[in-house]
C-alpha cells in the first residue's frame, strides 16, 4: 500500500510538468456537475482539494444535486439467530445480489436493542431501547431517537422528548418524516412520536430546523400500535394503522409533514375478497405510492393492493396486480419493491432473493437472521444541525 | 455554395475557419445553436467561436450518432459514449468547454461521468493537478496550514 502512494507520487511529478503548460481549470457549474456524481466516500477526501470544493460540498444546492445523481438501494435490518443483536446492512447496488455490506452504527455495543424506524435522503432514524427486562419492545422504559448519515458517519441523539412516559401501561410508535421548504429552500426531517395511554393518545414532533419537540394536537385518533415503528414511510410521509372494529378492515392514517396534522386513507376491506380467511398484510411503499399486500395462506402469489386514484382524495382500493407465483419458491413474503421495479422477499426457509416480475428470474442475497426489514437508501451528504462524528474505533 | 446546400443542412464554422455541413437536427443538438435557429438569427453559416475545428468535429461525430441512434439499442450507445469520452486530457477538457459552450447536454453528461471516473479514488494530490491546473495548484500549496490538513487521511 505504500509503495502504491509513492508511486503515485513520481507520476504526480510527471504530469504536473507535463500539465504546467496550460490551465485546466474548468468552469464551477462543470466542476458542480462533475463533484455530483462521485461517491460521498470520493468527496469526503476531495473536500481537502481547495477550499471552494469544501464549500461546494456542504452546499445545500449541491447535496441535493448530488442526491439525484445516485441511485435508491436497499437497506437490511435483522437479527441473529441467536443471540438476537440488529444488524444493519446495506446491498451494495440495486439489483445486484452480492453480499450486503453490514454498516457500523453509532452503538456497536448495543446491537440489541437497536431498531431502524425509516430512511429518508440517506438519512437514517434509529432508535436505541433502553429496556426493562420482559417487555415487548414497544414498551420499552427509555426510547432515545437518533438521526445517523451512514456515509458520513455522522449522528445526532435527539433532545429528551416532552411527553413523559408514565409508569403504567402504554404504548409508543416512532415515525420519521421530511418536508422540503421551497420558499426558503430548507429541508426539514421530523420525528413524529406517538404515546398512546389507555384512554388517550398524544403526539410530538421533533423538527431538525427547530432542534426541539413540539407536541401537536390530534382529533381522537385511536392508533392500532403494534410496534415502535410506524407502518411504512412514503414520500417523506409515515403511515400508521388506526383502530378498527373488524379484523378483516384496515385503516390508515398518514402524518401530513408540511402541516403537521394526520390525513386519513379510505377503509379497506377485504373480508369478502378472501372468504374471511386470515391473511398475513402488510403496508409497503410502492413506487412512491402505499400500497397492502396481502399473503394468503395456500396461495403462491402476493396480492399488492392499491388506491384507484393513489393521487385523488376520494378513491377506493383495488387489487391492481398479483406478484407471483416465483419458480422454484413455494411461498414467499414480499420486503420491499425496488425503485427499479424488482421485488425483494424472502421465503419460507428465510432466504432473501431478488426478483424480476419481467423476466422471471430470481437471485438470492447471501445474508443470514432473521426478521428481516428492508429500507430504501440513497448516500447521500445530508447533514443535520448538530450532527457530531461518531467513532470509528470499532470499525475495523 | 449556398445553392449547392441541401434543404435542412447548416454549415458550421469553427474558430480556426473550418466549415462543416451538418443537418440541422443534429446542429440543434446544441441548444445554443437552436435557440439561434429558433430565432432565426442563423444565416446558413454559423460561427462556432472558441471551438476549434478538430474539437469541433468530434462534438459533431458524437452528436450524429446520437441523432442516427434513436432507434438503437441503448447499451450500443452506452458503448459508443464511453468509447467517445476516453480520450487524453487536453482533448477531454477543450470537449467540455464546447460542449458547455454550445450547451449540448447529452455530451457534457457523459463527459462529466467520464471525469467523475477518472476522480474516483484519485489522491487528493493527483485531483489538484488534474483539475485545477498548474497555477492554482502552486497558490495553494503555498498555504503551509492547508497542506498539513490535507495530508489527513480520511477514512
Amino acid at each position: 500500500m505504500a509503495n502504491q502512494e509513492r508511486n503515485t507520487e513520481a507520476t504526480d511529478d510527471a504530469i504536473m510538468s507535463s500539465s504546467s503548460d496550460y490551465n485546466l481549470y474548468l468552469p464551477m457549474d462543470i466542476i458542480f456537475n462533475i463533484l455530483s456524481r462521485l461517491p460521498v466516500k470520493s468527496l469526503l477526501q476531495i473536500r481537502c482539494v481547495c477550499t471552494t470544493f469544501r464549500h461546494l460540498i456542504s452546499n445545500p444546492t449541491f447535496i441535493s444535486s448530488h442526491l439525484l445523481h445516485h441511485r435508491t438501494t436497499t437497506i437490511f435490518t435483522f437479527k441473529h439467530r441467536t443471540t438476537s443483536s440488529t444488524t444493519i446492512s446495506l446491498l451494495q447496488s440495486p439489483s445486484s445480489s452480492q453480499n450486503p455490506i453490514n454498516l457500523v452504527h453509532p452503538f456497536p455495543n448495543r446491537t440489541r436493542d437497536l431498531h431502524l424506524i425509516g430512511s429518508i435522503n440517506g438519512l437514517l432514524c434509529l432508535c436505541l431501547c433502553l429496556s426493562l427486562s420482559n417487555h415487548p419492545p414497544h414498551c420499552h422504559r427509555r426510547i432515545l431517537p437518533l438521526l445517523w448519515n451512514p456515509a458520513t458517519k455522522l449522528f445526532k441523539s435527539l433532545p429528551p422528548p416532552t411527553i413523559k412516559i408514565p409508569r403504567r401501561f402504554f404504548q409508543l410508535s416512532l415515525g420519521f418524516g421530511f418536508r422540503f421548504h421551497s420558499t426558503t429552500s430548507s429541508s426539514d426531517y421530523k420525528v413524529v412520536r406517538i404515546v398512546s395511554f389507555k384512554s388517550q393518545t398524544r403526539v410530538e414532533v421533533y423538527s431538525s430546523i427547530s432542534d426541539c419537540w413540539r407536541e401537536i394536537q390530534v382529533m381522537d385518533l385511536r392508533f392500532y400500535i403494534h410496534k415502535l415503528s410506524c407502518e411504512v414511510i412514503v414520500n417523506g410521509a409515515p403511515y400508521w394503522l388506526l383502530l378498527t372494529p373488524s379484523n378483516h378492515c384496515l385503516c390508515f392514517t398518514w402524518f401530513d409533514v408540511q402541516n403537521e396534522a394526520f390525513v386519513m386513507l379510505p377503509g379497506l376491506d377485504f373480508s369478502g375478497f378472501y372468504n374471511g380467511t386470515s391473511v398475513d398484510w402488510k403496508l409497503m411503499d410502492w413506487k412512491d405510492y402505499a400500497a397492502v399486500v396481502v399473503c394468503c395462506p395456500g396461495n403462491p402469489c402476493v396480492d399488492v393492493w392499491m388506491l384507484e386514484d393513489p393521487c385523488g382524495g376520494e378513491s377506493n382500493w383495488c387489487r391492481k396486480f398479483v406478484i407471483g407465483p416465483v419458480m422454484g419458491v413455494e411461498r414467499f413474503w414480499l420486503l420491499q419493491c425496488t425503485k427499479n421495479g424488482e421485488i425483494i422477499a424472502e421465503d419460507a426457509r428465510g432466504r432473501i432473493f431478488l426478483y424480476s416480475p419481467q423476466s422471471g428470474e430470481t437471485k438470492y442475497i447471501p445474508i443470514n437472521g432473521v426478521e428481516f426489514k428492508a429500507f430504501h437508501y440513497v448516500e447521500s451528504l445530508v447533514s443535520i444541525k448538530g450532527f457530531k462524528q461518531q467513532e470509528l474505533n470499532n470499525q475495523h | 455554395m449556398s445553392s449547392s446546400l441541401e434543404k435542412n443542412m447548416l454549415i458550421l464554422r469553427s474558430s480556426d475557419g473550418e466549415e462543416f455541413i451538418v443537418p440541422e437536427v443534429v446542429a440543434v443538438m446544441s441548444k445554443a445553436i437552436k435557440n439561434m435557429v429558433e430565432d432565426e438569427c442563423a444565416s446558413n453559416t454559423i460561427p462556432v467561436p472558441n471551438v476549434d475545428a478538430n474539437i469541433l468535429a468530434m462534438v459533431i461525430e458524437f452528436c450524429k450518432k446520437h441523432d442516427e441512434s434513436e432507434a438503437e439499442a441503448a447499451s450500443d450507445l452506452k458503448t459508443f459514449d464511453s468509447e467517445f469520452v476516453n480520450r487524453g486530457q487536453e482533448a477531454l477538457y477543450d470537449l467540455i468547454t464546447a460542449a458547455n459552450f454550445r450547451d449540448v447536454k447529452e455530451l457534457l453528461d457523459a463527459l462529466c461521468q467520464n471525469v467523475a471516473e477518472m476522480i474516483k479514488g484519485k489522491s487528493v494530490h493527483h485531483i489538484r493537478i488534474q483539475f485545477l491546473g498548474y497555477q492554482l495548484f502552486e497558490i495553494l500549496t503555498s498555504n503551509f496550514i492547508w497542506n498539513i490538513w490535507c495530508d489527513r487521511d480520511f477514512d
